[in-house]
């Protein structure tokens, strides 16, 4: 009876866990659509990482760069900001390779985790005008009471029609990519493509990205 | 009477909701602290006239928070854009320890409007004896409220004139009706309050 109870008890709250997951995945403005790994990849080399966001705005990029940053680091893992070491304007250009190769060199980076935008795409979603009609005789507004009852005598002579007007919106998803490189040997090892549903400004969705592709990365076991 | 206040105290409510300047992004340096003596304050903008008024804006509400401010119009030669060494050569030579940039990055033009609500009564039946006896109709409802706004996107960037690196920076967004100039009063006092409240300046 005890091991029953105790099964049942298992089984709700994994249900409730379940559930919960269901709702958080399910809500999340980012949708990881892909993830690659290299296999042969040997776990445990790299520990100075540099992270670099290929961002227009720059506030964006701080952020962006610094909450990255700042997951690696509360893992124990040393990392950098681009930022700081490559300004503004320094991301483009065929100069630019070779001043980051310089960088890396100089500040003993072993990993480059890169993230840029490669696209976006919108959806438009229609939702229909909607009539509710009440029936001959009913009482409007106050159906059920005795008051409304004794009045059906003095009802309406047509049905009620509440409307709502029908209405369109478009949703825009931006598309990131996020790629690990290893400096040793300048070989991919890890890659993830994700969408991103924008309902406000897209800084506003910069966290929530970070938690979830670093979540990813993590999970994949790549780092020491 | 009272149907057409409830309309007009609606409208206001939305214009007055919509206005203002809003951070959109923030970044700190978490490791910085204290307070600068002296700030260099740089307006980027196409125009000479708006730069002179969001660098003296900036000027005047820094100095009556306590930190000591220089407009860079007002020591730097020409009206053009001024050039980035240009900048730095002065800050030095003035012993400011930290520049504040205010670039303009895009004005946006759009409206917006509350979609038509009708509220739909049976028909015979209305709110008032009068209209009991006169009317036929069935709907009673407010007509869409629609109204045009610009918004303009705003980059401020606090820098460490030592280190040349970013201390604090913000991407914000005004939205407003009138003129672009009547708002840099309390888009400088957005800015300057949020430094206060990341106690960056005093």
């Amino acid at each position: 009876m005890r091991n029953w109870s105790r099964n049942v008890k298992m089984c709700l709250s994994g249900g409730c866990l379940a559930l919960y997951f269901l709702a958080v995945t399910g809500c999340a403005a980012t949708q990881v659509k892909e993830v690659w790994k290299d296999e042969t990849f040997q776990r445990g080399r790299m520990d100075n990482v540099l992270v670099i966001g290929v961002l227009k705005n720059d506030t964006a990029r701080r952020t962006f760069e610094s909450e990255f940053v700042k997951y690696f680091t509360s893992r124990g893992i040393a990392a950098r900001e681009s930022f700081r070491i490559l300004p503004t304007g320094s991301l483009e250009g065929d100069e630019a390779r070779d001043a980051l190769v310089q960088k890396i060199k100089e500040l003993g980076i072993n990993a480059v985790l890169l993230t840029r935008v490669v696209g976006s795409r919108t959806a438009k979603e229609t939702i229909p005008g909607m009539t509710i009609t009440t029936g001959y005789g009913l009482p409007y507004g106050s159906y059920g009471a005795w008051g409304a009852y004794a009045g059906v005598g003095y009802s309406f002579p047509g049905p009620s029609q509440p409307t709502t007007q029908g209405y369109s919106h478009e949703d825009t998803f931006l598309v990131l990519e996020t790629r690990l490189f290893d400096v040793k040997n300048e070989k991919l090892i890890w890659a993830a493509q994700s969408e991103t549903r924008l309902s406000g400004a897209p800084q506003e969705e910069i966290k929530p990205y970070i938690r979830i592709i670093a979540n990813r990365l993590f999970r994949d076991k790549l780092f020491p | 009477m009272k149907r057409y206040t409830g309309l007009l105290i609606v409208s206001l409510s939305l214009l007055a909701s919509c206005a203002g300047t809003k951070l959109v992004a923030e970044w700190k340096d978490e490791a910085h602290q204290g307070y600068p003596k002296k700030i260099f304050v740089v307006g980027l903008s196409k125009e000479y006239g708006p730069r002179t008024l969001v660098e003296d804006e900036f000027v005047r509400q820094l100095k009556t928070r306590g930190s000591d401010a220089i407009a860079s119009y007002a020591v730097l030669p020409g009206k053009e854009k001024p050039e980035k060494e240009a900048v730095l050569a002065k800050v030095q030579e003035l012993g400011a320890d930290q520049i504040i940039v205010v670039k303009f990055l895009k004005k946006e033009a759009g409206d917006t409007h509350t979609p038509l609500r009708r509220y739909a009564v049976p028909q015979g039946f209305d709110t008032s004896w009068d209209s009991y006896y006169g009317g036929v109709s069935g709907d009673v409802g407010i007509r869409d409220i629609s109204y045009d706004y610009n918004v303009l996107t705003m980059e401020t960037t606090l820098y460490d004139a030592v280190t040349r690196q970013p201390i604090w920076s913000a991407l914000s967004q005004s939205t407003y009706q009138q003129g672009a100039v009547k708002q840099i009063k309390p888009f400088t006092s957005a800015i300057v309050g949020r430094l206060a409240h990341e106690k960056l300046v005093p």
